[in-house]
């Protein structure tokens, strides 16, 4: 298995960018899509075939759709893709709800939600003519099988990825530094950050029952490691995307530090959202538009179930996706009437300012405990006992605690450390700051990032342990 | 309809539903640039605008859009 945090991947997208970078600029589409198949194979996944088969379907179709005239035939044409893919995909996100002897014959292929919204992104836009039809088949299976989004995305749509494809633009120094600093970050936040922080949670999570953990402690530390763990995923794959001169679209942007929940929306999985928006909730609002605000809370419920649900068929996730639909249900029914009152009362709106980041972490953060919870009994267990045991531990909790503290503090401070980074990388890409540096400051970065890579495959080749799996890989 | 018309009505539009009476007409203008102009208020600038100018819009059409310039050359050809 080739896990984005082994060696082995790392020694195969730097052999790839090489070759990436000495071939002539016009076969380029052909070994992005000559290595995604490659790291398909790699990863073990037998299932390549559907991905070819979907693939093959929606770029004829797409081409059909262009060409023909008859409204109901495009109609018929349509519907009919949409309903085989998303077919297929809930068969795959349902089969653990099947007897075993049958659920082992359907085995998640490998980023199946992924290619799959990425397939019906363009098939729709070229259905409302909004993109025109890709006519070279290389570079739309290109766009589907790229493989540093294949695992956890981001979902790029194709009006962005598939100019890129038409004109490789050359993978500059500047590129593959950014993307080396990026795969360094992601490494940072799985290793230093995610893993640590998990050490707690999963304890408390597996001892829920049993007396004397902090919940409190798992109820905290979930969150940041599921941001930690999750957008590792996404700096990997924009760095490693970086290495072939593609540039991907931000998954993340400081979702902790959100006023509000439908802000906290624009900042969490923000490839999902949008796609959500478009092809979701906007028809269904669209759809609904008279019925005013009875319309828009029933289009953001089946927005937000559909996100529930779309990591899998588990009640506990269908509560999730009720509750932020209801935290964004009222955050979209009474913001005008609180921006006119903060407009009359501004230092009201200063308070709530202050407050609303850590008033929406909170709400985020019970949120996630019906995300992390294996039962909707489990989720009424952790909040009704969130603040038992907070400092009456039993003794197994203690020794665990005394024996792993270290952890939890290199965990918590990786978090911090790993916000500022990620902050200082907003900056620099927004204002190029690096260019602006001198030429001794800029060597000192090149070198400092060498170094750092040295260090890290360095690092993996001393890790006797086995690699612990990304939480969001299994989406 | 002509264009200028439809410029002056969208302003008054856009103004209303954003509560932004300081928002000027610019055919460059994008949702990315007004703060409150969102995917939730997008809709109800839709349903002030189709019932401003009597008419129906679809989702393909709106989702294509990529500018305010754009979305009054569509008023204007869908309100001939």
């Amino acid at each position: 298995m080739m896990d984005f945090t082994t060696l082995a991947f790392l020694g195969y997208i730097a052999i790839a960018a090489v070759i990436y970078r000495v071939l002539p600029m016009r076969l380029r589409p052909a070994l992005i899509l000559a290595g995604s198949c490659l790291y398909y194979w790699f990863v073990g996944s037998g299932l390549i075939l559907l991905l070819i088969c979907e693939t093959s379907l929606v770029f004829f179709s797409a081409l059909l759709l262009e060409k023909i005239r008859s409204e109901r035939l495009r109609k018929a044409i349509i519907f009919t893709v949409i309903g085989l893919l998303i077919g297929v995909l809930v068969v795959f996100k349902g089969a653990f709800m099947l007897p075993r002897r049958w659920a082992g014959a359907l085995l998640m292929p490998l980023g199946v939600s992924y290619y799959t919204f990425k397939l019906l992104g363009y098939l729709v836009d070229v259905y409302w003519q909004v993109n025109a039809a890709e006519t070279s088949m290389v570079n739309f299976a290109a766009y589907a099988a790229f493989f540093p989004q294949i695992v956890a995305g981001p979902i790029q749509r194709a009006e962005s990825f598939l100019p890129q494809m038409h004109g490789p633009r050359d993978a500059a120094w500047e590129g593959v530094l950014l993307g080396s600093q990026r795969i360094l970050l992601g490494f940072f936040k799985k290793f230093v950050v995610a893993d640590n922080l998990g050490t707690f949670v999963n304890y408390v999570y597996a001892h829920l029952h049993g007396g004397g953990e902090s919940i409190l402690l798992a109820f905290y530390g979930y969150p940041l490691q599921m941001y930690a763990d999750f957008s590792s995923l996404t700096d990997i794959a924009i760095g490693t995307a970086l290495l072939f001169g593609i540039s991907s679209p931000e998954n993340f942007e400081a979702p902790f530090a959100a006023p509000n929940p439908v802000e906290y929306w624009r900042r969490w999985h923000i490839t999902l959202t949008l796609w959500l928006t478009d092809y979701v909730f906007t028809p269904l609002r669209m759809s609904t538009r008279r019925m005013g605000n009875l319309g828009l809370v029933f289009s953001l419920t089946v927005n937000m179930v559909l996100i529930g649900l779309w990591h899998g068929f588990r009640w506990t996730f269908l509560i999730f996706g009720l509750l932020h639909a209801f935290y964004l249900a009222v955050d979209a029914l009474t913001s005008k009437a609180r921006r006119k009152y903060y407009k009359e009362h501004p230092a009201a709106g200063v308070c709530a300012g202050r407050i609303g980041p850590v008033a929406t972490f909170h709400l985020i953060a019970i949120a996630f405990v019906c995300f992390r919870a294996s039962t909707p009994g489990d989720i009424v267990f952790v909040l009704r006992h969130l603040l038992a045991n907070v400092t009456n531990w039993s003794g197994p909790f203690a020794s665990f605690f005394a024996e792993h503290s270290r952890v939890l503090a290199v965990g918590a401070g990786g978090y911090a450390v790993a916000e500022v980074f990620d902050f200082v990388r907003r900056q620099n890409e927004r204002q190029s700051l690096l260019k602006g540096l001198p030429r001794w400051g800029r060597w000192s970065t090149y070198s400092c990032t060498f170094l750092a890579m040295c260090l890290l495959v360095m690092l993996l080749y001393v890790k006797v342990s086995k690699p612990s799996p990304f939480l969001y890989a299994i989406f | 309809m002509e264009i200028d018309v439809a410029q002056a009505k969208f302003t008054g539009i856009m103004r209303e539903v954003f509560n932004r009476p300081d928002l000027q007409y610019s055919a460059d203008l994008t949702a990315a640039e007004v703060d409150e102009w969102d995917s939730l208020s997008h809709v109800d600038l839709i349903v002030a605008v189709e019932s401003e100018f009597k008419i129906r819009l679809s989702t393909g059409e709106v989702r294509g859009l990529k500018n305010v310039g754009q979305f009054v050359a569509l008023i204007v050809k869908k309100a001939k």
